[in-house]
């Protein structure tokens, strides 16, 4: 995502109401999927509201963004989007299924199992939605939310570094990670696709 | 694990303290800790400590750790859909930006809020729901009426009756008419001592009274005054139609 031009941040900064128009639109749209996407279908209903809380946050704060600092704009958003959905999860004690439990109890994935069946042509659209949220799902909160700016929103290694607030070898790992184990859960879908 | 570490106490030790019991400090620290934790133990400890359980693992970029070089079929991962903003989703969190941060100027576009979404108060409605009654409720109830009624077959008292005020009457009501022609009485005699000596320039003391209470366009007619009278002396209306204090003083022209 091409970042916003520096002359719209500092008009903001300066509480230009149409430069903040501008940032709002550039941003609802990122902001909301890596919401919807990292804290998944059980917020669906207060998505927009976690949005807001954060677009409040952004603004409040928008005066402290140092362009001369080398973070982008986005990227500096992002760090808000990460703080935020961590702390919901952190209140509201949000279980997320462990792949490694997983892996012990194969029992507990909806997935079909391999080799029973393979994926049907006319309902795959539905069923492979379902099966990336559920696999999606059950990574680690960092691993999650990495893969989700890196796949989804396309940032680049070191703009994940600075918003995860670690290195990007740490970025790399953890991605490899996280596709190593949503391959290993979406195998029937991949060979159906191969 | 040596012999000596096994029985230290009696070990003797060049230049350190040891008085033949307990061993040095010196001694204490040379000595290797009774057993050791397996080479995993730590990682099996962080992973059981957080959800996220690649993070101890993940080596921090260390160099036999695999970097970035899976790739996930992009169709697979388009499947995660989400949803569009709603249209007045701008329009909303702007204006509360807006005031938030002081702007005081901005008004809400109604035409771009739209009309509030009926369904998504229906989803809260719907999310606020009640537990359903535990399947032996009604079996347990029933016991319980039926335990009560067996245990005494116990006769269904009617209901209290309920205690309706009602007017005073007899001897109260006596004593009530005997109060108030007592007042009379002493209104009267008083108008007339205070006018014994014939009447002056300006009003008397009753007259005053009787003006500070009554209207200075009330009818002060005998037949007024005669009415009044007749309420008061009459017992089927003293309890009902509580003495008029404006009456009474007005009926002080009888006196006169």
């Amino acid at each position: 995502m091409p970042d916003l031009d520096i002359e719209t941040i500092l008009a903001a900064q300066s509480g230009d109401e149409d430069a903040s128009r501008v940032i709002l639109e550039r941003l609802q749209r990122p902001v909301l999927a890596t919401i919807y996407r990292f804290l998944g279908t059980r917020f669906r209903k207060d998505a927009e509201d976690i949005a807001q809380d954060i677009f409040l946050k952004v603004f409040r704060a928008i005066g402290r963004f140092d362009p001369e600092r080398g973070v982008k704009f986005t990227t500096w958003v992002y760090t808000f989007v990460r703080n935020h959905c961590f702390d919901i999860l952190k209140k509201r004690r949000l279980k997320t299924t462990s792949m490694s439990a997983a892996g012990e109890d194969g029992d507990s994935w909806d997935l079909p199992d391999e080799g029973v069946r393979q994926p049907d042509a006319h309902i795959v659209n539905d069923e492979l939605g379902s099966a990336i949220r559920e696999a999606l799902g059950g990574l680690g909160d960092d691993q999650r939310m990495v893969f989700v700016l890196r796949e989804y929103e396309g940032l680049d290694y070191a703009s994940i570094a600075q918003v995860m607030g670690i290195s990007q070898g740490t970025v790399k790992s953890r991605l490899h990670r996280a596709k190593e184990t949503l391959r290993d859960r979406l195998q029937p879908y991949l060979r159906a696709g191969a | 694990m040596s012999q000596d570490r096994q029985h230290p106490a009696g070990r003797p030790h060049d230049g350190e303290p040891h008085d033949g019991i307990w061993p040095g400090e010196a001694e204490w620290l040379r000595w290797e800790p009774p057993f050791e934790p397996s080479a995993d133990f730590s990682d099996r400890v962080l992973g059981a400590m957080g959800s996220d359980r690649s993070t101890p693992s993940d080596g921090e970029a260390k160099d036999d750790i695999p970097q970035d070089d899976i790739t996930l079929p992009r169709h697979i991962l388009d499947a995660f859909e989400v949803p569009e903003p709603s249209p007045d989703f701008v329009e909303r969190t702007f204006a509360a930006v807006w005031s938030d941060v002081g702007g005081s100027d901005h008004t809400v576009d109604d035409a771009a809020v739209g009309p509030p979404d009926e369904e998504a108060w229906e989803d809260r409605l719907d999310a606020y729901g009640v537990p359903a009654p535990s399947a032996s409720f009604v079996t347990r109830t029933l016991a319980a009426i039926q335990a009560e009624r067996g245990g005494g077959e116990r006769d269904v008292q009617p209901p209290r009756p309920v205690r309706m005020h009602v007017v005073k009457s007899g001897a109260r009501s006596g004593w009530a008419a005997a109060a108030a022609a007592a007042v009379l009485v002493g209104l009267g005699l008083f108008w007339w001592m205070s006018n014994r000596n014939g009447a002056s320039d300006g009003p008397n003391d009753a007259d005053l009274v009787v003006q500070a209470f009554v209207p200075p366009a009330a009818d002060h007619s005998p037949t007024l005054t005669a009415i009044a009278m007749a309420r008061v002396l009459d017992p089927s209306e003293q309890i009902a139609a509580a003495p008029d204090p404006l009456l009474l003083l007005a009926a002080g022209e009888l006196g006169r």
